[in-house]
């Protein structure tokens, strides 16, 4: 993939609002599964292994298709269709809606034992994006505005892509408590974020008025866009770097894990995942903000024709989008951005007279991302034969009711790992988004013991 | 591990479970409604519509003719020169037997009727004000010559019909030099009062005296008659019972064309708010206010335009009258489609309070504050 192919599908996806980096906690359960200690880092493995690549994705939203489809007598309708009232449609939004994503691929990863611990080493490319609007822009394009002034503040949106280069280390302490952790540098790749910290909208009889106030960040590994005489950003004054150039920034996280079996068969694991973040270096910064208004056109009889009222119109519409040029800013160029503490929780019993299932359960709580998120599921395992493992949980969370599938084959030395975790309440043919709020989370890997 | 993959897909399927009340697949209705609620915009002012551009319609300017002049300031001049009576110097010589001596040559009383706008805007009750008038002579002989009798300036009111004004003016004090033309008999303004323009000039128990073997005296060049002159302007103010009888011009309907591109957005009902500035003193009533569609404007009688009666007040330049206006305009069926013009039927009288107030073609109506709000939502992709 290109550096501008990269870049624009980073810019495209989305921005780092809310980083639920959902380890597969399936992996949890089933047995041999190598890549167990990313969910807990003091889950040790068998044997030592090598990992090919590996795609774990996860998106979740606040809010569902259902909110925005409506099955009427007459077919299906948006919420904007006339038959839907507009109260109806607003009920079923939040605050502020929110739809994120986290894509993590791994490139390679290497576990091996050495006298008395497990160690692992994985290198993963991860993305995450986001977009954040508020209802009330739902609400002003569904009803208009009887009053004079319309917040439509909060919007956001924004993608980051980074690498992860990871270490981990986990041991034995005694017979029945094994700990672990990983640490994780992270280095910043390509980032874009668009905030609207502010967005008025005034429309009455006397004045249609906007009042922006929003803050675009650019990464500039490979391009540094510069200014023109006013200020704004101009594309055609672009330095084109002939390399990538350093990182965008820097960061690191950790990983904690403890893992007991205090009676045989009987497995509890507690982590602590992502406690860190990075700090980004947007060597594009920009600011939009300004105001404009429409008070109404002065037209003089002899021009009332058609067209020079459109000439006149796309004046007005000039006047509002100069409004979001964006202004070139030597302002602090640095962001912050903290990875989401997730923390996990999880029992599994192999069952005594059938060491071959296992009952169990597992907690999950991520805070910290304006849209927190906690579930608790029952869980199933059953290893019916060596080479055929297979889980299933269901549960209820913050999103409603949610459940879970996996399964691991072996062949020879590979070990191949599927796994999906759903929200119930049925998704929209073909493109598969979901009806109800949800998350999900699709995780395909490949490993090979050595 | 072949038994095993039936139940492994069977359990991929579960998580792929879609509800049928969302089924796309017979399509989604994609139309939608915005601003369903309301919504409001400020659309501004236009205008003014201006007696200046009445005058530029073709029917108007085939009956004003040359009538009408502006002064700087744009008042309205009505003006009217004519030739009133005339006679030949041969015919005086003709008719008289002895010339040998200076002599009197007596004329039948003359009477005429000035023409001019004015006038006939009076009769739909105008007011013609700042009169002024002139009456001239010419003198076709190489002698001067003086006039006998009196000119009697008579204004009736045309619709009482009695007289407001009824003066006589000596004729024989003023001498018309030899070979003059255009000597002045009278010039005159008339008195503020008279609001009525000149009905009769009379030359009564007149006479030309003329000089001895007058037929030796008549010019050899030029004009060999004695001609009378009139010339009359005013200017012209709207009157207290005053009203234009547009029908009988056949402008009673009149239509404004224009282009307004709103067809796409399916408005189906708009309220349209403005105030009407009017700085002609004439109140002007709008009845039947149609809209026109079409690349060849026509009434298009699915929209409903309320209310149907609108009266605009008048005023004048330093006072316009105003009149804030809600208009509704609704589609009967379907939408609104791109409004190409408008047409109303007219009615103009004159505006309480501002009789005195003279015409001028920089008076009008404008168009001013105006705004919309829509209603019911602007609906776009509907079938149609």
């Amino acid at each position: 993939m290109s550096k501008r192919m990269i870049l624009a599908a980073a810019a495209l996806m989305g921005a780092a609002l809310c980083l639920n980096a959902q380890n597969f906690q399936e992996g949890f359960f089933l047995r041999g599964f190598n890549r167990a200690y990313q969910y807990n880092p003091a889950i040790i493995g068998d044997n030592d292994f090598i990992g090919g690549i590996q795609f774990n994705s996860n998106v979740q939203n606040n809010v569902g298709a259902g909110a925005f489809l409506y099955p009427t007598e007459d077919g299906l309708v948006t919420a904007f269709h006339s038959s839907i009232p507009a109260q109806t449609f607003l009920d079923n939004l939040p605050e502020l809606s929110q739809y994120a994503g986290n894509i993590n691929a791994g490139i390679v990863s290497y576990g091996f034992w050495t006298s008395h611990a497990f160690h692992t080493i994985d290198v993963n490319v991860r993305a995450i994006y986001g977009i954040s609007l508020p209802a009330n822009l739902f609400g002003f394009i569904k009803e208009g505005a009887v009053t004079t002034e319309t917040d439509l503040s909060g919007a956001s949106v924004g993608a980051n892509l980074f690498v992860e280069l990871a270490y981990g280390y986990g041991r034995k302490l005694n017979d029945w408590l094994s700990i672990g952790g990983r640490i994780k540098a992270l280095v910043p790749m390509y980032g874009a974020y668009y905030d609207i910290s502010r967005l008025d909208l005034t429309t009455s009889q006397d004045q249609l008025g906007i009042r922006l106030m929003g803050e675009l960040y650019l990464t500039n590994r490979t391009r540094t866009i510069h200014t023109n005489e006013q200020g704004y950003w101009d594309l055609s004054k672009m330095t084109v770097k002939d390399k990538l150039s350093w990182p965008s920034g820097a960061g690191a996280a950790v990983d904690l894990g403890l893992l007991a079996t205090p009676v045989d068969g009987l497995a509890i694991s507690l982590s602590l995942l992502d406690l860190g973040g990075m700090y980004w270096y947007y060597g594009n910064r920009a600011t939009m903000y300004g105001s404009a208004s429409f008070e109404g056109m002065n037209v003089a009889y002899e021009n009332l024709n058609g067209n020079d009222l459109k000439d006149k119109l796309l004046d007005v519409g000039k006047k509002f989008l100069s409004v979001m040029k964006p202004i070139g800013c030597d302002g602090d160029k640095w962001r912050f951005q903290k990875l989401h503490m997730q923390a996990n929780l999880g029992v599994k019993y192999e069952m005594p007279f059938y060491r071959r299932l296992a009952v169990g359960a597992t907690g999950r709580y991520i805070g910290g991302n304006g849209m927190p998120y906690w579930e608790g599921r029952g869980a199933l395992e059953i290893n019916p034969i060596d080479w055929l493992d297979f889980t299933a949980n269901v549960g209820y969370g913050t999103q409603g009711a949610v459940f879970g599938l996996a399964a691991s084959v072996k062949f020879h030395h590979f070990n191949i790992t599927a796994g999906w975790e759903d929200g119930f309440g049925g998704t929209l043919r073909y493109s598969r988004t979901p009806i109800e709020r949800n998350f999900r989370t699709l995780l395909v890997g490949l490993t090979y013991n050595l | 591990m072949r038994k095993s993959i039936p139940f492994f897909l069977c359990l991929l399927m579960v998580t792929a479970c879609q509800n049928k009340l969302y089924d796309t697949e017979d399509g989604l209705n994609k139309e939608v409604t915005l601003f369903g609620e309301e919504i409001s915009v400020p659309i501004g002012s236009a205008g003014p519509f201006t007696l200046d551009l009445a005058l530029q319609n073709k029917t108007v300017s085939a009956i004003l003719g040359s009538a009408i002049s502006t002064e700087e300031d744009g008042t309205i001049i009505s003006k009217s020169s004519d030739q009133f009576f005339k006679i030949s110097a041969y015919e005086i010589i003709a008719k008289t037997k002895d010339m040998s001596q200076p002599f009197s040559y007596p004329v039948e009383d003359k009477s005429f009727a000035p023409s001019g706008v004015a006038s006939l805007l009076q009769m739909f009750g105008f007011n013609a004000v700042d009169q002024h008038l002139k009456v001239s002579v010419n003198n076709p002989l190489n002698h001067s010559y003086s006039l006998g009798g009196k000119l009697h300036v008579v204004c009736q009111d045309t619709k009482r019909y009695v007289y407001v004004y009824d003066q006589s003016f000596p004729l024989e004090e003023i001498t018309i030099p030899r070979s003059r033309s255009d000597v002045s008999l009278l010039d005159m303004a008339l008195p503020d009062t008279v609001l009525f323009t000149p009905s009769t000039l009379e030359l009564k128990d007149w006479c030309f005296n003329l000089p001895a073997e007058m037929d030796k005296e008549i010019r050899s060049s030029g004009s060999t008659e004695f001609t009378f002159n009139t010339q009359f302007n005013c200017h012209i103010a709207a009157g207290a019972n005053a009203e234009i009888p547009l029908a009988m011009f056949g402008m009673s309907k009149m239509s404004f064309k224009f282009g307004l591109p709103v067809g796409s957005y399916k408005f189906k009902e708009v309220e349209a708010s403005f105030v009407l500035e009017n700085t002609l003193p004439l109140q002007v009533t709008l009845k039947d206010v149609k809209l026109m569609t079409g690349k060849t404007p026509e009434v298009n009688e699915d929209l409903l335009v309320s209310p149907g009666v609108l009266v605009i007040n008048g005023g004048s330049t330093t006072d316009p009258g105003k009149t804030p206006v809600t208009l509704n305009i609704k589609a009967l069926e379907g939408s609104i489609p791109d409004i190409t013009g408008v047409q109303v039927e007219l009615s103009i009288v004159s505006a309480p309070g501002y009789a005195d107030t003279r015409l001028s073609v920089k008076q009008g109506v404008s168009v001013k504050s105006a705004s919309a709000t829509l209603r019911g939502g602007i609906t776009l992709g509907a079938n149609e």
